[in-house]
């Protein structure tokens, strides 16, 4: 084989608008690190915008890399990039056995490799290959059950690292994907009923509630009467037994849970990060106060300014004008992609563009949600945004994989 | 190599993801919208207290004058030695400086930091009230000496004209215990407060109001540097001007100065004190500067009681000055009329007990009684009378009730009738011969001074209840207003003109007749009336009292004095009470 069975630099095809727009928001977050990363009183330190730099170009060079590969070899090799992608994530957790380090990162000589970063990649591939080669009918059930392993092995060992924020991304992926591929609206909301009824089963009324919902959909939809009575009652199970697994967990740890939901509940501790964003977030009023001028940002109240909490910082010095111009240039974006599916050549090139944009979007809900506290803290970062190589090269190499899709 | 197959996704399933994407971008929107526009102002105010630290700014309180403008007390600069907690802990070697220049050890240094300090970041002091030349030292040193600085505070000075602390008061740290008064009132710990006096009758015309210096600190709490970022100055306090004379007050506590008791002059047709003397009292400016503690058990176990105001609080049996009351119902009610005689023959007996004259004074008429205070015309008298009208009398001259003097710690006394007999004794447990006792005021009668002077008003003006009072004017420093506080005046009117003109007769025979017990007070010119009066005192000698006004052209001052142990109002309180009239009407031709 040769080279060019593998890559096709399609240069032309890319779609220009798209790029500026990334761009456009890569200088923005240049902006906002130099910003973030200036503390008054001390000197000013460049060596965060540089690093960043750098990090723009390997994220470019990501996007080279994924949007000139060929689907055609994408398609052959996506189970082996699957294998391989599984054994990277475990690699770290078998060296953390051993070395009582972190399990989240493979160190290669000072440069450090997230694998759950590069699995969104290859889950989406491999998902993409999936559904666009399925001989089965998204209207049986049983068409979601080999879709989920591939999503179940992944999922679980990140969830295990621990990293909800990866878990739920890839989450979101699947059921985009499960959604655009045609499966009954029916069986996703089957396989969504049991996460809602957890959350519902702390109030005995919205549990009440949620159980007659769930029962009437059931009956509407009723078509095996063995399979709808099953599903109702393991909904109720779960129900049941979500106050047992509550009151078998550690106080501290129904304690973490309840703070991810309320901050206020701990001010000085967890909830700190949450209050001092939103401090930051809301001072900035309309027109913001005006660059480097942010006493949140400035004075070292925010936490993790320059990486997770960036929105806070361009927030308070950009005020509501900023924050909803950057913000329509994302809903642009993610939009103009969704748009792509609709017209892309293949069924799986529809699907990586689905994949893509939606991994995108949930980084994005993600991060803002949490600086904004509608969300728990998970430590996300913002895509083109946030302070990061690795994170950079992440975000460049799905809008790689969406024009890729997008191209001939 | 698999062929890719055609695109057959559906079109609305696409749409729909569009348009979840679209719904999720206006639900985080409408989250920017409710924070930085809805809330702004909320968050605002946190972003500032978040940056600024607030560092207070004592506000100089309230200068207080005498009648003349003269400064009772005022304030003097002071300097403190301050040190930040939080920044002294990283330079050790600041404490060694200090001590050198100071030659105050680091171990009692370091002890009053931890006494003053209330916070990391807020300036705790370490010695006060350093001299002019460790001020200047330090100073040129700052720089060496991290985390230390000087600061100005104002402290109290009280004039050294009078030793009147009973009167003025004085201000003191406000104790921990006692916090939870003043935390609603706007007090902090380590703030001053005025006690006793003056000092805390007006404490909040005086107080003033603090000012804050916000100073810009990170998260962590340290200042970014030392200039203010907004500064608020403070209010001071409002200017009192007193109706006390310095100099009539200064000449009452001489002459008090070896006895213990009290002296007050007071203007009876306003209620103004001119002067107002309890002896022996305490230097306010002890307190100023903070007590040790042998100076104040000096002051607490002294066994003449310093910190008791004996003008106000000390309530003691009146004596013959009680007679004029008698006299007044017995005259009213028709008991008798200025003619009644009765003998004394220096003994009165009643049921198995006799009671006492001081002399064996004859057959006497109601102005010879008075003038000679003989105790057997009274026994007679009220026996007439009776003890109900000679009650109801003396609760019109205003005994067993506050006068309503600004100043704290008033107390009433006693105005014994009927219904204190019954409750003190059991109903029907007393006997007849307690009405002799009160007629001559002993027995269950306890007044004030303060009461005294008040009568003596009434008596002098005919009925004119005043408010007696020490503030004649509150200068406002916000407005520059000023303001004369209007102080209630009522009247006794169901006393007749022939009963009035009966009690003048006596207490002017009393005064300046060869003959009268108080004839020691009289001051040729000032036409003065008077009654003195001795209460038996079981703990030893009687004490003395002395009650009188002038009656000269506009000089409407009456006076009390009483003396503790005195032995007879004739011997001690009379004369003051001569010479304080008598000064004063000097020091105001002047």
């Amino acid at each position: 084989m040769k080279f060019k069975d593998f890559f096709d630099f399609k240069f032309s095809e890319i779609d220009i608008p798209s790029l500026i727009l990334v761009f456009v928001l890569t200088g923005c977050g240049l902006i906002a690190i130099y910003s973030a990363t200036s503390f008054v009183g001390a000197e000013s330190n460049m060596q965060y915008f540089w690093k960043q730099m750098l990090g723009i170009l390997g994220g470019l060079a990501m996007f080279i890399m994924l949007f000139s590969v060929r689907k055609s070899f994408l398609l052959s090799y996506a189970e082996v990039l699957y294998i391989i992608g599984i054994l990277l994530i475990i690699i770290p957790f078998i060296l953390s056995m051993v070395t009582s380090g972190t399990n989240r990162w493979i160190n290669l000589g000072g440069f450090q490799v997230q694998p759950s970063e590069y699995m969104k990649f290859i889950l989406i591939i491999m998902l993409a290959k999936v559904f666009s080669e399925t001989r089965r009918s998204p209207l049986q059930a049983g068409y979601v059950l080999y879709p989920l392993g591939i999503l179940a092995i992944p999922a679980i060992l990140v969830f295990l690292q621990p990293d909800l924020g990866s878990t739920l991304i890839y989450g979101a992926i699947f059921v985009a994907m499960l959604f655009a591929s045609g499966y009954k609206l029916y069986y996703i909301f089957l396989i969504a009923a049991p996460f809602i009824t957890v959350l519902a089963a702390f109030n005995s009324w919205v549990f009440l509630v949620w159980g007659i919902t769930v029962a009437v959909i059931i009956f509407l939809n009723n078509k095996n009467i063995l399979f709808s009575v099953g599903m109702f009652l393991m909904n109720i199970l779960v129900g049941v037994m979500t106050p047992f697994f509550w009151n078998a967990i550690k106080p501290y740890q129904q304690q973490r849970i309840l703070t991810m939901l309320n901050p206020h509940l701990d001010p000085m501790g967890a909830g700190y990060q949450v209050i001092q964003s939103q401090i930051a977030i809301g001072s900035g009023g309309l027109i913001g106060k005006g660059f480097m001028q942010g006493t949140q940002a400035h004075l070292n109240f925010l936490p993790e300014q320059h990486t997770d909490f960036i929105f806070s910082v361009i927030s308070e010095e950009f005020g509501f004008i900023g924050i909803t111009l950057i913000l329509f240039v994302y809903c642009f974006l993610v939009l103009r992609w969704y748009r792509m599916a609709i017209t892309a050549k293949s069924t799986f090139s529809a699907m990586l563009i689905i994949g893509g944009t939606t991994a995108l979007l949930a980084h994005i809900f993600i991060n803002v949600g949490m600086t904004v506290g509608l969300l728990p803290v998970t430590g996300k970062p913002l895509p083109f945004i946030s302070y990061g190589g690795s994170f950079l090269m992440t975000s460049f190499g799905l809008v790689g994989l969406v024009l890729n899709g997008n191209a001939e | 190599m698999p062929h890719e197959v055609k695109n057959r996704m559906d079109k609305y399933r696409v749409i729909t993801l569009f348009v979840t994407a679209l719904f999720l971008f206006i639900v985080i929107i409408i989250r920017f919208y409710s924070l930085q526009i809805i809330n702004y102002s909320i968050y605002e105010s946190e972003a500032r207290g978040n940056m600024l630290n607030r560092i207070d700014i004592a506000a100089p309180r309230g200068i207080v004058f005498d009648r003349n403008e003269k400064k009772l007390i005022y304030n003097v600069p002071c300097y403190n030695i301050v040190v930040y907690p939080d920044i002294i802990k990283q330079h050790p070697e600041t404490w060694e400086k200090i001590s050198e220049i100071t030659k105050v050890p680091i171990e009692k240094l370091q002890k009053s930091m931890k006494r003053n300090q209330y916070g990391s970041y807020r300036p705790a002091i370490v010695l006060r009230n350093i001299n002019d030349k460790i001020n200047a030292i330090i100073n040129e040193n700052i720089l060496d000496l991290p985390g230390a600085e000087v600061a100005f505070d104002p402290i109290r000075e009280y004039t050294n004209e009078i030793l009147s602390g009973n009167l003025l008061g004085y201000t003191a740290e406000i104790r921990r215990r006692d916090m939870y008064k003043y935390r609603n009132a706007g007090y902090k710990l380590g703030d001053n407060i005025g006690y006793d006096g003056i000092e805390k009758q007006y404490e909040n015309l005086l107080r003033g109001e603090r000012g804050y210096r916000y100073k810009q600190v990170n998260a962590t709490g340290k200042p970014l540097n030392d200039q203010a970022y907004e500064q608020t100055n403070p209010i001071p306090g409002n200017a009192l001007y007193l109706t006390i004379d310095q100099d009539l007050q200064a000449r009452a506590e001489s002459l008090l100065v070896n006895y213990s008791g009290a002296a007050i002059v007071m203007n009876y047709e306003n209620g103004e004190i001119i002067a107002c003397v309890s002896s022996p009292s305490y230097d306010s400016d002890m307190f100023a500067e903070g007590l040790t503690q042998t100076e104040w058990d000096s002051i607490v176990q002294d066994k003449r009681i310093p910190l008791f105001n004996r003008a106000i609080r000390g309530q003691y049996p009146p004596g013959s000055i009680y007679k004029m009351i008698t006299a007044i119902a017995a005259l009213e009610k028709g008991v008798i009329t200025p003619e009644t005689e009765y003998e004394c023959t220096g003994v009165f007996d009643m049921g198995r007990r006799s009671f006492k004259c001081s002399h064996v004074h004859g057959i006497e008429n109601l102005n010879e009684a008075i003038a000679h205070s003989c105790n057997v015309y009274f026994y007679n008298v009220i026996l007439a009378l009776g003890i109900d009208d000679w009650s109801s009398y003396a609760k019109k001259m205003k005994f067993g009730e506050l006068t309503g003097i600004d100043l704290p710690g008033e107390l009433p006394g006693i105005c014994p009738d009927r219904t204190f007999l019954d409750a003190q004794y059991g109903r029907r447990k007393w006997w007849k011969g307690m009405w002799l006792n009160m007629v001559i005021g002993q027995g269950d009668v306890l007044i004030t001074p303060l009461q005294a002077l008040l009568y003596t008003g009434i008596l002098a003006t005919h009925g004119k209840v005043v408010t007696p009072h020490l503030l004649r004017s509150i200068h406002y420093t916000e407005n520059e207003a000023i303001e004369n506080p209007v102080y209630p005046v009522s009247y006794v009117t169901d006393i007749s003109a022939s009963t009035w003109k009966e009690i003048d007769h006596g207490m002017l025979n009393a005064v300046q007749s060869s003959w009268g017990t108080g004839r020691t007070a009289n001051v040729p010119g000032l036409n003065m009336y008077g009654k003195t009066g001795t209460a038996q005192n079981p703990h030893g000698e009687p004490h003395g009292w002395f009650i009188g006004y002038s009656k000269h052209k506009d000089f409407p001052y009456a006076v009390v004095v009483f003396v503790e142990y005195g032995i007879a109002g004739a011997d001690v309180a009379a004369p003051v009470a001569g010479q304080l009239l008598k000064a004063y009407y000097y020091m105001r031709e002047q």
